[in-house]
This record gives C-alpha cells, structure tokens and sequence, in this order.
C-alpha cells in the first residue's frame, strides 16, 4: 500500500461517484417522465369522467359528450401504454442506480483501507524511532546511576521502572489509552 | 426520438413505391427515380450529419465526465491527505507533511 494505491483508489471513488450522480440524475428525470404522464393520465380521466357527469346531468349532448369521452378514453390508452414503456426503464435506472450506489461504498473501504495500512505503516516507524530512543535514554540514565555509585551493582529498576501502562502492553498484551 | 433520417427513410421508401407502381403499371418512371436517387443521398448525407453530432456529443460527455472524476479525484485525495495528516501530526511523526503530499 503507497500513494499509488491511494491515488488509484481515490480515481476510483471519483468515476463510482460520478457513476453514481448520473444514475441519480437519470432516475429524477424517469421519475419526473412518469409523474408527469401519470398527471396527464388523471387528467384524463378527470376529462372523461366529467363529460359522463354532464351527460347525465343533461348539460351536455350525446354526441359532444361521447366524443369527448372517446378522446379521454384514448389519450388514457396511450398514456397508460406510454407509461407501461417507461416503467421498465424507471425499475432498470433505479436498479443501476442502487448498484452505483453499492460501486461508491465499496470504493469507499477501499480507500479507506488504502489510507490505514498507509498510516499503520507510518506508526509502525514511528513507534521503532520511539523505542529506539526510550531503550538509549535509559542505558544513558544506568549508565550514570552506576557512575554516581562506583563498584556496587545497580538494578535497573533503581534508575527507571516502567509506567503501568507500559507494563501491561509488554507483559499482558493489554494496549494503552488512546 | 424522431431523427430527420427517419423522415427522410419514409419518403425515400414512398419513391421506392412510386417506382415499383411506375413499373407495375407500365408508366414513367424517370421522375420517380430522379426523386429516389436524390432523397437517397440526402439520407446518406443526413446520415453522416446524425453519427457525426452523436460521435461530438459523446466526446463532449467524455470530456465532462473525465473533468467531473479529476475534480472529484482532486477533492478525495485533499479530504484523504487532511485525514492522514491529523493522525500523523499528533505523533510527530517526520516527514508527515511528505508522506501524505501528492
């Protein structure tokens, strides 16, 4: 795992979202295709149900009447055969879109993944320099207890003990606070 | 959506009625194949046009799309390197600033 990596990942994140942001765009505008028929489905049934109201009320013709109820009836055909066209078109965009979506999160961990193992990497270093540092501080601190008291032997908990919390991630595999 | 070749296809499938008719029946057919040879090069020509502006605007697209993914590329890998750079900042740990540059 490197910047490569990353940047790669970062690529692919970048094509899944825009995958993803054209999916969503293509089912607002299949939505709005069928919303906007289905409108103009009711309103011709409004139509035709209105020049059956004013039939039967008599404030309409028989002939005026039929024809425009024959007229609603047919544009309700067609718009209901329109609508049953694009329906398959809306379940497919919607399905490509929750695809596209599933595309960005993988591409997420990915990332993701790609960034930890990066600054578990860089730790990892970190933590080498640290102890590498810790270990000559304390032989430069024995050193000098046993300058201060020549010819005796010192244990080297006189000069330097462990913090409890240190103690415990050596001894017992118990890692410390964050 | 209804394209102009399509326009064009139907009244070049009439002439090719009108000829097959002249034909049948014995009749002229000069004028009907002049009519035919012209609205066949018009279809080739409108036809060219159609693949020409479909082939310009799916390079448009292309060119928008790589621009959107370099944005969106752009911007991950800032939001990536403010990340990693808050974690490795608190441990000091050198050369944070390098690692996470691109």
């Amino acid at each position: 795992m490197n910047e490569l990596n990353i940047e790669r990942c970062a690529k692919a994140l970048a094509g899944a979202q825009a995958g993803l942001a054209k999916a969503e765009r293509d089912v607002v505008r299949l939505s709005a295709e069928c919303g906007e028929l289905g409108g103009r489905l009711e309103d011709a049934r409004v139509r035709h149900a209105n020049a059956l109201a004013a039939l039967r009320a008599g404030d309409l013709a028989e002939d005026i009447a039929a024809a425009r109820m024959a007229v609603a009836q047919a544009d309700s055909a067609d718009l209901q055969q329109m609508i049953a066209a694009l329906q398959p078109r809306l379940d497919q965009g919607v399905r490509a879109r929750d695809h596209a979506l599933e595309h960005v999160q993988r591409a997420s961990i990915e990332l993701e993944r790609a960034e930890t193992a990066i600054v578990a990497a860089s730790l990892d270093e970190r933590i080498k320099q640290l102890e590498a540092t810790l270990c000559a501080a304390v032989a430069e601190r024995y050193s000098i207890g046993v300058s201060l008291a020549p010819g005796r032997w010192l244990q080297l908990s006189t000069v330097w003990r462990p913090s409890d919390e240190l103690r415990n991630a050596v001894q017992n595999q118990m890692p410390p606070k964050r | 959506m209804r394209q102009k070749s399509d326009v064009i296809r139907a009244a070049v499938a009439d002439a090719e009625r009108r000829v097959a008719d002249a034909l049948r029946t014995g009749g002229c057919t000069g004028t009907a194949r002049v009519e035919l040879a012209t609205l066949q090069a018009e279809l080739e020509q409108q036809l060219a046009r159609e693949r020409a502006d479909a082939e310009a605007a799916a390079h448009d697209e292309r060119v928008e799309r790589d621009a959107d993914i370099r944005a969106r590329t752009g911007l991950i890998l800032a939001e990536s390197t403010a990340r990693r750079r808050a974690i490795l900042e608190r441990f000091e740990i050198e050369g944070s600033d390098e690692r996470v540059e691109h």
